[in-house]
């Protein structure tokens, strides 16, 4: 079993619908997305994530149960964090990079409790949220892989992981959409 | 912050142990990693650079460790959070307490306290402060005296201000509740009057009163273990009265509650529930 972690910030948007539209539908691992979003605005987000995903997504609940081939999508707000039990847990801690939810606080809890399970990806984003829970991720034993900052709409995210680790893969977000289909061979 | 702390789950019962022995409230009680966030966030903001260090301080100063307990908590983040949610309180909610001669309303594990004071004023707005006798309970005393001596910086405020506007799009104004003084604006002291409130420890203690009309319980549940959160729900519901109205946070739910605990939604999408 892995878990796969993806974080993004401004200019996420389009690689993560690229990924979502082109998993298949048998893609058999869990997968996190904390992007960065307006705190206020609850309705629309997913909807429009799951108007291009062939997996089923939602925005979990408090507790709720991990379940293989679905996405979690952070909801407004709320951090997300991962947890041994396989649930989701919701919390309404101080913001992270100026972030709720913040992407440090999933990707280090899924360090914490998957360690080397862990599949963490970095996409396009303005601030350094993620840099640091991808250094956790890393320690861990897991996989990273950060969008080619060259590709990025906002490099800043993506930049500062690559500074605060050595990253195992830095890849164009249709790399990123390879490497995903090929995760379950 | 340049790096993550990392505590370990040797390290969180070491803390755990040394906390039951030294501080007033157990840390059993809550989500093991959320907890380690918080103690991880604690260290870097105090300098304590490993799990050691701060056992160390905790066993040879009893102050200390009630210090770090209240660093842990997690405060309601800002006032009139979720403003759909209080449209839908007044409108649903309040409207049915205009019959009652008191309403009883209990506001349990403050931490701020935003959920308390934007509870106040739509009270007040609503002309019903006046025959509520709202119970705000909490552990500490520090934080029942944060919450009896609100104040808010500017930023803050503009928070509160753009949530209360989106949700009470009329001519009130949440400026109105507050006493300007420099940069700082004080909660009206008029609408505090009507709060009672009481040191509680919500993981062991009965309920202050019972037969509430309304409990407000947002976010706070999410701090807390399975169980925990299981038994202080079940709790809450029997303080209630039938028909009285439960509001959790818009990221909980009511699921792994014992079949005796019957509610019905109010409001789906708000998590406001109705006692059967």
């Amino acid at each position: 079993m892995l878990y796969v972690v993806i974080g993004g910030s401004a200019g996420s948007f389009p690689v993560v619908t690229n990924i979502l539209s082109n998993l298949d539908k048998g893609f058999p691992f869990p997968m996190f997305l904390c992007l960065h979003r307006l705190k206020n605005v609850r309705t629309g987000f997913v909807e429009a994530l799951r108007l291009k995903s062939v997996l089923p997504i939602s925005e979990p609940k408090d507790r709720e149960t991990i379940v293989k081939g679905h996405v979690y999508l952070a909801p407004a707000n709320y951090h997300m964090y991962v947890t041994k039990n396989e649930t989701v847990s919701l919390s309404t801690e101080e913001v992270v990079n100026h972030s709720r939810p913040s992407i440090d606080i999933t990707f280090s809890s899924a360090a914490k409790s998957f360690g080397s399970k862990c599949v963490c990806i970095l996409l396009s984003g303005a601030n350094k949220d993620g840099a640091l829970g991808m250094k956790a991720v890393k320690d861990a034993g897991g996989i990273t892989i950060v969008q080619s900052p060259e590709e990025c709409q906002v490099r800043t995210m993506t930049s500062a992981a690559i500074k605060a680790t050595e990253v195992d893969y830095i890849l164009t977000g249709d790399k990123i959409v390879s490497y995903l289909q090929k995760l379950k061979e | 912050m340049d790096e993550l702390l990392n505590i370990t789950e040797e390290n969180l019962r070491k803390i755990l142990t040394t906390v039951r022995t030294t501080g007033s409230i157990d840390l059993i009680y809550y989500e093991p990693i959320i907890l380690c966030h918080r103690i991880e966030r604690f260290m870097q903001l105090n300098g304590y650079a490993s799990a050691a260090m701060l056992v160390e301080k905790m066993m040879h100063d009893k102050k200390f460790a009630d210090f770090f307990l209240e660093r842990l908590r997690v405060s309601t983040t800002e006032m009139f959070r979720d403003p759909q949610m209080w449209k839908e309180l007044e409108q649903n909610v309040f409207d049915k307490f205009r019959s009652e001669s008191v309403i009883k309303i209990w506001v349990p594990d403050i931490c701020g306290d935003d959920e308390l004071n934007s509870l106040l004023v739509l009270l007040e707005k609503n002309s019903l402060l006046k025959k509520s006798m709202v119970y705000a309970t909490c552990f500490f005393n520090s934080g029942l005296q944060e919450a009896a001596n609100y104040e808010a910086e500017s930023k803050k405020m503009e928070v509160g201000i753009d949530n209360y506007k989106k949700a009470f799009p009329d001519k009130s104004n949440l400026e109105d509740y507050f006493n300007k003084i420099d940069k700082s604006y004080i909660f009206s002291k008029k609408l505090l009057e009507q709060v009672i409130f009481i040191k509680h420890n919500i993981f062991t203690e009965a309920p202050p009163d019972m037969g509430f009309n309304l409990i407000l319980f947002r976010n706070r549940a999410l701090n807390y273990n399975l169980q925990t959160r299981k038994s202080c729900f079940e709790r809450l519901y029997q303080s209630l009265l039938p028909g009285g109205f439960f509001v959790i946070g818009i990221g909980e739910n009511l699921h792994g509650l014992d079949s005796s605990v019957r509610f019905m939604a109010n409001s789906k999408t708000e998590n406001i529930f109705k006692k059967l």
